[in-house]
C-alpha cells in the first residue's frame, strides 16, 4: 500500500476510534454543567484541557462526543447520496434515450440551486430538525455528481464487448448491470464517496454553526462553536480546538480521496 | 464518440439560453412549493399580531387561497420581474435584491479574480515540477487550505485580525463615521473592511484552483507536444507556455462552475462579517420565514449557477479549438 | 576528408528504476555525413528512440548520460554545451519529425502558428513574414490551399496532413540534420508512401541529412545509404544497406529480414516460411551476460554466455558485434 493511502487511513482510524469509544475517553459527560462554583466559560486549565464553554461544560468532553455525531452525519448522509445517486445515475444511462434525456433536465435544475440555499431553506423552514432529519437532507441533497459520474461511467460501459457478449449470451437486463457494470463503477463511488464525507463535514459545522443543523444541547462540531459564543475574541478556545478536529477531520477524508483517486484511477473503465 | 448532427450556431445558442431559462423556471417552482408546504408562515415569528390581524394580512397576500391560484398569480408577477413584498424588510423585494446583490457581486468577483491568478499560478509552478519538495509543500498547503471550512476560517480571522490586534475590522462593509469621511478615507475605510472577508473567500478558492491547475498542468506536462516544443529550440518558459495554453482548458471551464460553491461559501462569510449581501439576506430571510425574498434568494442563486455555467461553455470554447463550432 | 556532420561516441543512457540500473543506450557510436541518410533499425525497447531525443539532448527526466557520452554536432558537443547555445541549434540546424503528429502537435494552436513559431524563435523576422514562410512551406510539404489551412488546427486535419505539417515545421529553417523517429508508423499504408516520397524529395531539394529511426526494413531499403541495427541498448551491426541486405552477418538482422514477407520473398529462393525472432527483448534493467542476443539466438554456444562480443569490423564499412565472425563454423544451416 502506497504512503500516501496510509496516513490518511490512520488518522481516519483514530477518529472512528474516538468516535466510537468517546463517552470512555471523556473526562466528563458532555453536557454536564458544574453542580458548584460559577457557570462561567473558563480557559485550558488541568482539569478542562480545552477549556470550558459559557455554560461551564467540558469542551473536551464536547469535541470528543461531537465526533461521533459529526462523523456519523457525514457518513450516513453520504451513504444516502451514495445509493440514490447510484440508482439514479445506472438507471438514466443504462436505459438511456429519453428517460435519460429527462433525468439529466432534472439534474440540471437539481444542481442550479446552490446546495447551501436548499439546506438553508429547508432547515429553517422546518423548524429544528431532528437528527434523522438532517441525515436526510444532507443525503438528499447530495447526491447530484454520483448519479453524473455513475450515468457517465454506466453510459461508457454499456457498449463495452464483455457487456455486450454477457447480453449476448442471454443473461437478463438487471444481472448484467448488476454483475457486469456496477463493479467497474465501484472506484469512482469510492472516491466520490470520501471526498463527499469529507465535504458534509464542513457542510454540517457550517449549518450547525449558523444554528440551523445539530440542535442544542447536542453536542457536534459545528453546534459547539455555535452555542459557545464563538466570536468573543476572549474564549479562543472554544473556537479553536473543534475547529482543528473540523479541519483535521476534514483533511484526512480529503487526503484520502486524493490518494484513491490516484490508487484506483476512476474514469478510466473506458481504457 | 456518437457524432452529433451539425447545427446551426445561432440556433445551437437559442437552445442553450432556452434550455437556461426552463433550468431558472422549474427551480423557482420547486422554491415556491417548497416554501408553501413549508408549515408556519411569516407570521410565525410574530406573537405579537393577533389572530384576526394575522388572518386579514394572510388574505392581503393572497396565502389564503390554493397553491395553484398564488402560482399562477406569482408567475405572472414574476415574469415582469415583481417578486412581491418582503415581509421582514417591509419593501418590495426586488428593491432589496437591487440593494443586496451588487454587494456579493464584488465581493464573489474579487475573491473568484484573486482565486484563479493565484491559483493558477500556484498550480502552474507545481505542475512541472511534480514530486520535488516545493511541489509537496505546496500540495500540502492547498489541501489544509482546501479543508478549512470558510465560516471557521471567517471566525479566526475575526478573532485574530480584528478582536485580538484590532488591525482590521470585523464587521459590515464601512465604519459608523463613514459619511463624514473624505473620499481618500472613505476608500480606505471601504478596502479595510474588504480585506477580511475577501481573505476567508478567497482562500478555498484558491486551493480549488491550485489543485486544479496543477493536476492539467503536470497532464499538459507528460504530452509529447512539450518535448516537440523543446526540439523547436524554445526556451524552458516557452515550453511551459505551450503545456500552459493546453492545461488552461479544464481551469477555464472551472471558472464559471465555481459559482454556486462560491455563492455558497458567501452564505457563511457574508453571515460572520455582517457583509449585508445576498447570502446574509437568505439567512435572515429565511430564519424570519420571509417566502418572497427566500424564494428570491434560490431564483438569484439559480441564475448565477446557470450564468456560471453558460459562461463556462462560451469560455471553453474560446480556449478550446477542439470544442468550438 | 572532412569531419562528420554528426558523431555520437560511447552515448550511454541509463535510468534508475525500481527493477535496478536500465541501461538503455549503452556505449552507441556513428557518424552521420551532411547530406547521408542512416537507418536505425530495431525492436521496440532496443533504445533507438531514446538515442535519437539524445542527440538533441531531450532526454526523459530521470535519464543520466554517461560522463564520457559524446555527441557532436557542427563541431559543438551537444551534450555539454550552454543551454542557449543547444536552443540555438534545436530546430534550427537540428531538428526532429516525431512519430505521432496528432499528440506531437500542440492541440490549442494552428499548424500555421507553430511552424512559425520556429521561424520566430530563431529568427528575427516579423510575425507577418514569419507566418507567410510558413504558410509557404506547409504548400512546399503537399498541403494543399495551405493558406487556409494554416489557419486551421490538428484535429482539422487528417492523419497525412498532420504529418505533413509535423515536416513543414522540422523543415521550415533547413536545417543540416533531420531525425525522422518512426514518421510513417502511425499513417495508413497509402499514405506512408506518400511521405517517404515527400521526404525523400525535400532531402535531395534541401541537401539536409537524414538520421530515420525505425523498426521497418522496408523504410530503410527505400530511404538509407547506411543502416545501423540496435539492439538491446547496443549497435550489433553496421552496414551500407546493400550489403547489409545481401549478407547480414549478425543472426538478430537475419531474424529481422527473414521477418519481413516482401524482403523474405526476395531474397530467398527455397520456399521458406516467414520466420520470427523467437522470444521479446529483455528488459533493460536485465541484459543477459555475454552476448545480449544469446538468450534468443540459435546458433548461441558457452562462449556466447561469458564473452561479450565487440564491434568488429569485416568489411571496410561493414561492422558486427558476434563471435560468429571468428567462428563462422559455429554457424548452423
Amino acid at each position: 500500500m502506497s504512503r500516501r493511502l496510509l496516513w490518511p487511513l490512520a488518522a481516519l482510524v483514530v477518529f472512528l476510534i474516538i468516535a466510537a469509544g468517546a463517552p470512555w475517553l471523556s473526562p466528563a459527560a458532555p453536557n454536564a454543567i458544574p453542580t458548584e462554583g460559577i457557570i462561567a466559560s473558563s480557559p485550558p486549565s488541568a482539569a478542562h484541557p480545552f477549556g470550558t464553554d459559557p455554560s461551564g461544560r467540558d469542551v473536551l468532553s464536547r469535541v470528543l462526543h461531537g465526533t461521533r455525531i459529526s462523523l456519523g452525519i457525514a457518513l450516513l448522509s453520504v451513504a444516502i447520496a451514495t445509493t440514490v445517486g447510484t440508482l439514479f445515475g445506472a438507471l438514466s444511462g443504462w436505459i438511456g434515450g429519453r428517460l435519460d434525456a429527462i433525468l439529466m433536465r432534472l439534474l440540471d435544475v437539481a444542481l442550479s440551486v446552490p446546495r447551501v440555499l436548499v439546506l438553508l431553506c429547508v432547515s429553517a423552514l422546518w423548524g429544528a430538525l431532528p437528527l434523522p432529519g438532517l441525515v436526510l437532507l444532507l443525503g438528499l441533497t447530495g447526491w447530484y455528481d454520483v448519479a453524473r459520474l455513475v450515468r457517465g461511467d454506466v453510459f461508457a460501459l454499456k457498449d463495452r464487448e464483455f457487456v455486450v457478449a454477457a447480453r449476448a449470451m442471454g443473461t437478463g437486463e438487471t444481472r448484467v448491470l448488476w454483475r457486469h457494470v456496477l463493479p467497474h463503477i465501484w472506484p469512482t463511488l469510492v472516491v466520490t464517496a470520501t471526498l463527499g464525507i469529507a465535504h458534509t463535514i464542513a457542510l454540517e459545522a457550517g449549518l450547525s454553526f449558523l444554528g440551523l443543523g445539530v440542535q442544542p444541547p447536542q453536542a457536534s462540531w459545528g453546534s459547539i462553536l455555535s452555542d459557545g459564543s464563538a466570536m468573543v475574541s476572549s474564549r479562543w478556545w472554544i473556537t479553536l480546538f473543534p475547529g482543528i478536529a473540523i479541519v483535521s477531520a476534514v483533511m484526512t477524508c480529503n487526503a484520502l480521496g486524493d490518494a484513491l483517486r490516484e490508487t484506483l484511477a476512476p474514469g478510466q473503465v473506458a481504457a | 464518440m456518437l457524432s452529433r448532427p451539425k447545427r446551426a450556431h445561432s440556433s445551437r445558442v437559442v437552445a442553450r439560453l432556452l434550455q437556461s431559462l426552463f433550468v431558472v423556471w422549474a427551480a423557482a417552482t420547486a422554491a415556491f412549493v417548497l416554501m408553501r408546504l413549508a408549515p408556519g408562515d411569516p407570521y410565525t415569528t410574530r406573537i405579537d399580531v393577533p389572530a384576526n390581524e394575522r388572518a386579514q394580512w394572510s388574505a392581503q397576500r393572497g396565502f389564503d387561497q390554493p397553491i395553484p391560484v398564488q402560482y399562477v398569480k406569482w408567475l405572472r408577477n414574476l415574469a415582469v420581474g415583481d417578486f412581491g413584498q418582503s415581509s421582514y424588510f417591509k419593501r418590495p423585494v426586488l428593491d432589496v435584491l437591487r440593494d443586496v446583490l451588487p454587494r456579493t457581486l464584488l465581493l464573489m468577483s474579487l475573491a473568484l479574480t484573486a482565486s484563479v491568478l493565484l491559483g493558477m499560478a500556484i498550480g502552474a509552478w507545481q505542475g512541472t515540477r511534480v514530486g520535488t519538495t516545493g511541489d509537496s509543500l505546496l500540495s500540502t498547503g492547498s489541501l489544509l487550505a482546501y479543508s478549512v471550512p470558510e465560516f471557521w476560517l471567517g471566525i479566526l480571522l475575526v478573532q485574530l485580525f480584528a478582536q485580538s490586534l484590532g488591525w482590521l475590522p470585523a464587521s459590515g462593509m464601512v465604519s459608523t463615521e463613514y459619511e463624514y469621511l473624505p473620499l481618500s478615507a472613505r476608500i480606505v475605510d471601504r478596502l479595510r473592511h474588504l480585506v477580511l472577508p475577501l481573505t476567508a473567500l478567497t482562500l478555498l478558492g484558491t486551493s480549488l484552483f491550485a489543485r486544479f491547475q496543477r493536476s492539467s498542468m503536470r497532464d499538459a506536462w507528460n504530452e509529447p507536444f512539450v518535448q516537440t516544443a523543446r526540439a523547436k529550440g524554445l526556451t524552458e518558459r516557452g515550453v511551459r507556455w505551450h503545456a500552459w495554453r493546453t492545461a488552461l482548458v479544464p481551469v477555464v471551464t472551472m471558472f464559471g462552475l465555481m459559482f454556486p460553491s462560491l455563492l455558497g461559501g458567501a452564505v457563511f462569510v457574508e453571515s460572520i462579517f455582517s457583509w449585508p449581501g445576498m447570502g446574509h439576506t437568505a439567512v435572515l430571510a429565511v430564519n424570519a420565514r420571509d417566502y418572497n425574498l427566500a424564494v428570491a434568494a434560490v431564483i438569484v442563486g439559480s441564475v448565477m449557477t446557470v450564468s456560471g455555467s453558460l459562461l463556462a461553455d462560451v469560455l471553453q470554447r474560446a480556449v478550446d479549438p477542439r470544442t468550438a463550432a | 576528408m572532412t569531419s562528420p556532420l554528426l558523431s555520437v561516441s560511447d552515448l550511454r543512457v541509463s535510468f534508475q528504476t525500481d527493477a535496478g540500473v536500465a541501461r538503455a543506450v549503452d556505449g552507441v557510436s556513428f557518424t552521420v555525413s551532411a547530406g547521408e541518410t542512416v537507418g536505425i533499425v530495431g525492436e521496440s525497447g532496443c533504445g533507438k528512440t531514446l538515442t535519437a531525443l539524445s542527440l538533441l539532448r531531450l532526454i526523459p527526466s530521470g535519464g543520466k548520460l554517461a560522463p564520457s557520452s559524446r555527441v557532436e554536432f557542427e563541431g559543438a558537443d551537444m551534450l555539454s554545451i550552454p543551454e542557449r547555445e543547444l536552443r540555438a541549434v534545436r530546430g534550427r540546424r537540428m531538428a526532429m519529425i516525431f512519430q505521432e503528429p496528432m499528440t506531437a502537435l500542440n492541440p490549442v494552436l494552428t499548424v500555421g502558428d507553430q511552424v512559425a513559431e520556429v521561424v520566430r524563435v530563431h529568427t528575427k523576422r516579423s510575425r507577418s513574414e514569419a507566418w507567410a514562410l510558413a504558410v509557404a512551406m506547409l504548400a512546399r510539404v503537399g498541403i494543399p490551399d495551405a493558406a487556409a489551412r494554416a489557419a486551421q488546427y490538428p484535429h482539422e486535419l487528417s492523419g497525412g496532413m498532420r504529418q505533413r505539417v509535423m515536416i513543414a515545421m522540422a523543415l521550415v529553417l533547413e536545417p543540416a540534420l533531420v531525425i525522422a523517429d518512426e514518421p510513417t508508423t502511425a499513417l495508413d499504408v497509402t499514405i506512408q508512401a506518400q511521405i517517404l516520397e515527400l521526404l525523400r524529395e525535400l532531402r535531395e531539394r534541401i541537401g539536409m541529412a537524414v538520421l530515420l529511426i525505425t523498426h521497418d526494413l522496408g523504410v530503410v531499403a527505400e530511404m538509407a545509404s547506411r543502416v545501423l541495427v540496435m539492439y538491446a541498448g547496443e549497435v550489433v551491426e553496421e552496414a551500407p544497406v546493400e550489403s547489409l541486405f545481401a549478407q547480414p552477418i549478425h543472426p538478430y538482422t537475419e531474424g529481422l529480414l527473414a521477418a519481413v514477407p516482401s524482403l523474405a520473398l526476395a531474397s530467398q529462393t527455397t520456399q521458406e516460411r516467414l520466420r520470427t525472432i523467437p522470444g521479446t527483448v529483455p528488459p533493460p534493467t536485465a541484459w543477459p551476460s555475454g552476448c545480449r542476443f544469446r538468450d534468443r539466438c540459435e546458433h548461441a554456444w558457452e562462449r556466447c554466455a561469458t564473452d561479450a562480443p565487440a564491434l568488429v569490423q569485416v568489411q571496410p564499412a561493414h561492422r558486427v558485434r558476434c563471435h560468429l565472425v571468428q567462428e563462422p563454423e559455429r554457424r548452423r544451416t
